[in-house]
């Protein structure tokens, strides 16, 4: 009798509660919200497991901050490899708002890896002051990935994919102290996040004027507070990343380091503190790698409606570009 | 893997049919002992082959303090185990401290060496997998208890998944008990064990991660200057965070063990209605307690040798009790702080006495305030990264605030700590008379609906950041 008292209890509660998500899902969906994958330690790490695995496919490391992040489709880069007859592993380890050097340090350093490092990034990102940006992301992979995690990591992409219950930003939580302060339902994001951890900028979606506005208006606030290196201070900083590039170079491994495509404001700030002849082309002369700016190849040449990153309906034609370059460049 | 991780619904999914399936007793057992062993070597196979070593030579120790024939050999044997046993917790989980500890010393006196990392990772769970093990050692010693020469039974106490991590600490005797006697698995206990299976992960998920960990995380960031309510406000916001972080992994452990047919002792008796910190104790980490009073306080001499050297080997047992939780000076501290408040209330009853007003209600309700705050303030120490930053609090919390110390924002995340806080003491409150959680099954049951419903729908809608359970740092 208690048992099916019990029984009882447990279906109606299991009633309840999908009924209540499948409301608090048609809900959201009703007002144009979609479910997105959210990035995390785990998600990098289950990548970062990927680039040390043994070829082929050629194993490609995508490094560096969002430009690559937003600009480059690992899918895309694959199918285009593929059509030059090449098989290749292109991996996301790219992280928004972090410059990628530790992570370069960390391939080096790993005596597995024997792919192609692909280094998206500019001479700011190479001041030896913003090389520890994702360390917390390598310090996570090196202690603290697991076989459990990666389960875990696994399943809850799938989940994140179906449903908006799992983005943090729609935690019951979180909506109810966002209603306490008034502040309305969640903003709509114009960022797009695939399980392979790229993404894309959609300026459809977004009030363009107003992120071009902030992008440059923070980085106009940026560089009077920054004094770079001088050319050689900066260049003498960079002897250590030769290093590590002859590291991945002895062992059948190659470099490229990728400046991606900025424009207008973004461009010129960048060339006033950071002029390409003093810094990025006396680089090019000792590092031991491909150095590709986008300036020297039109295909690579894409407006950046934002100054910073192009547009996701531009990926796919900066990827195949992309490869094309690095096919040329004798990367691949 | 953690029980709040998909991992690990997956794992009970295929371990808990697997159980049901099998008919024989020893080989449920052979099961439960190699799904525990996966659940640890989830995290890094490395750990298991210490758990291992640990197993099976106390395992082997006992045995010989057993069939030892002179109190010689008995004492070697013991003194060889428990020293093992120390020695491992003391290389995994304090050299890092000594080092660092004998730097700082060194400079004081004008020999300057640069801080050392030693590399060391500690293993989960080896704090309470320790204790339970020099608890065998000791019984065994002791002749409490007969050493069982079944080294799967041991194995399986030393591993069961559901306490392996972060108890509750078990006993042998225990655990053997039920070891040695099939488990029934009722479909009532079943479906009790996964009611708290469900009410452990809604305190931890929703209670520490959602509601009360943003609150602490302001609160005790290095550079945030506390001003009076903020101070407070923190450190109520942290007790609430460790006690639904760690009760609600108690809970789960409780009812995950439930459903295997397993009964494991209860860690947590509604703390925070607790009148003086000597009943809280009775309420807070019930199996750690226990074990400090039956290996450390008991042995110590207890109130046996008089006032004051029962008063010393309180503040012993509970500054050790600091030293267990974390090899830092902050956990001696909170240690050290909760023994002064035991020896104080002690000595509050044996000079001042009994008094009757204290029996009154509302009396008793404030002193239940009283106890709350008093333990929210020694927590401070237990939650602040450095002793400089838990003092800042504490100067804050009685008024000896910066000119320029922050004042909380009476946001959101107030508004909802603040009602949360109320809420959860007032439940702590109602459950304080019920032992047990043989009071669930007594609900109408449109109320078990109601109550499961809202944990199960609540637990959905709570992604976010998972942060670790705060007790498997120890």
């Amino acid at each position: 009798m208690n048992s099916a008292r019990w029984l009882l209890v447990w279906i109606a509660a299991a009633v309840i509660t999908l009924a209540g998500w499948g409301a608090f899902e048609a809900i959201w969906r009703g007002q144009g919200y979609k479910p997105t994958v959210m990035d995390s330690f785990d998600l990098w790490s289950q990548h970062r497991a990927r680039a040390v695995k043994p070829a082929p496919p050629l194993r490609i490391a995508l490094l560096g901050a969002s430009r690559i992040q937003y600009g480059l489709s690992p899918a895309v880069f694959r199918d285009e490899a593929h059509k030059l007859g090449l098989s290749v592993d292109p991996i996301m380890l790219a992280v928004n708002g972090h410059y990628p050097l530790a992570a370069l340090r960390d391939l080096a350093n790993d005596p597995k890896f024997t792919g192609l490092a692909v280094i998206g990034i500019d001479s700011r990102g190479m001041d030896p002051k913003v090389w520890e940006m994702q360390a917390k992301h390598i310090a996570h992979y090196h202690h603290d990935w697991s076989p459990s995690r990666e389960v875990h990591r696994r399943l809850l992409t799938r989940v994140q994919e179906y449903a908006i219950a799992a983005r943090p930003d729609f935690a019951a939580a979180t909506l109810v102290k966002r209603w306490f302060d008034d502040q309305g339902p969640p903003y709509k994001e114009y960022v797009t996040f695939e399980r392979d951890r790229s993404g894309g900028t959609d300026y459809v979606k977004s009030d363009l004027a107003a992120i071009r506005g902030a992008r440059v208006a923070d980085l106009k606030k940026y560089y009077p507070l920054y004094t770079p290196p001088t050319p050689d201070t900066w260049l003498d900083g960079m002897r250590e990343v030769v290093r590590w590039v002859e590291k991945i170079n002895a062992r059948g491994g190659k470099v490229v380091f990728y400046r991606e495509p900025v424009s207008d404001e973004h461009y010129h700030l960048d060339e006033a503190n950071f002029p390409r002849a003093s810094y990025w082309d006396r680089l090019a002369a000792i590092m031991p790698a491909r150095m590709v700016d986008f300036q020297d190849y039109p295909e690579l040449n894409i407006p950046t409606p934002d100054t910073s990153h192009i547009d996701i309906k531009d990926i796919d034609r900066h990827t195949r570009g992309f490869v094309h370059v690095l096919r040329k460049q004798g990367a691949l | 893997m953690t029980f709040d991780s998909l991992t690990f619904a997956v794992f009970l999914a295929m371990v808990f049919p697997a159980y049901l399936l099998l008919r024989s007793w020893p080989a449920r057992k052979n099961l439960l002992l190699v799904a525990s062993c996966v659940f640890y070597g989830s995290w890094n196979p490395f750990f298991l082959i210490l758990l291992a070593f640990t197993t099976v030579f106390d395992w082997w120790a006992a045995q010989r303090i057993h069939g030892a024939t002179t109190e010689a050999a008995r004492r070697r044997w013991f003194w060889a185990s428990v020293l093992a046993s120390l020695s491992l917790l003391g290389y995994f989980k304090y050299a890092q401290f000594f080092a660092n500890t004998a730097i700082e010393w060194l400079a004081l006196v004008g020999v300057a060496y640069k801080p050392i990392d030693l590399g060391i990772v500690l293993p989960l769970g080896i704090s309470f997998y320790t204790f339970e093990s020099i608890s065998y050692i000791v019984d065994v010693y002791k002749k409490r208890i007969t050493p069982t020469k079944s080294l799967r039974d041991y194995g399986l106490f030393m591993t069961f998944f559901p306490h392996l991590v972060a108890g509750p600490i078990m006993r042998f005797g225990d655990f053997n008990a039920q070891a040695t006697t099939p488990r029934t698995v009722t479909a009532d206990a079943v479906a009790l064990g996964a009611f708290m299976l469900v009410g452990g992960l809604f305190l931890k998920i929703v209670g520490a991660d959602q509601v009360f960990a943003p609150i602490a995380d302001i609160v005790f960031a290095p550079d945030y200057k506390a001003g009076f309510v903020a101070a407070w406000a923190g450190a109520f916001s942290f007790s609430m965070q460790v006690y639904c972080d760690f009760a609600g992994y108690s809970l789960a452990a409780l009812g995950i063990a439930k459903m295997f047919g397993f009964h494991l002792p209860p860690n947590f008796e509604a703390p925070f209605a607790s009148v003086g910190i000597a009943e809280l104790w009775t309420r807070w980490h019930i199996s750690l307690s226990n074990w400090l009073r039956d290996y450390v306080f008991n042995p110590l001499g207890h109130y046996r040798k008089g006032r004051l050297r029962g008063y010393l080997n309180v503040m012993i047992t509970f500054t050790a009790c600091g030293f267990w939780h974390g090899a830092a000076w902050h956990f001696v501290v909170w240690g050290a702080m909760h023994g002064a408040f035991l020896v104080g209330e002690r000595l509050l009853k044996d000079f001042v006495g009994e008094w009757k007003v204290w029996d009154a209600k509302p009396v008793r309700w404030l002193l239940a305030l009283l106890t709350f705050a008093l333990f929210s303030w020694a927590v401070v120490y237990f939650r602040a990264p450095t002793i400089p930053v838990a003092w800042d609090r504490t100067l804050a919390m009685f008024g000896f605030a910066a000119k320029d110390a922050a004042t909380l924002a009476w946001n959101g995340d107030a508004k909802v700590f603040v009602i949360a806080l109320l809420t959860g003491l007032a439940v702590q409150g109602w459950l304080k008379s019920r032992k047990g959680w043989d009071w669930v099954p007594q609900m109408a049951w449109p109320l078990r609906v109601l109550l499961l419903a809202l944990m199960m729908l609540a637990i959905i809608l709570a992604p976010g950041k998972s942060n670790a359970f705060i007790y498997f740092q120890f």
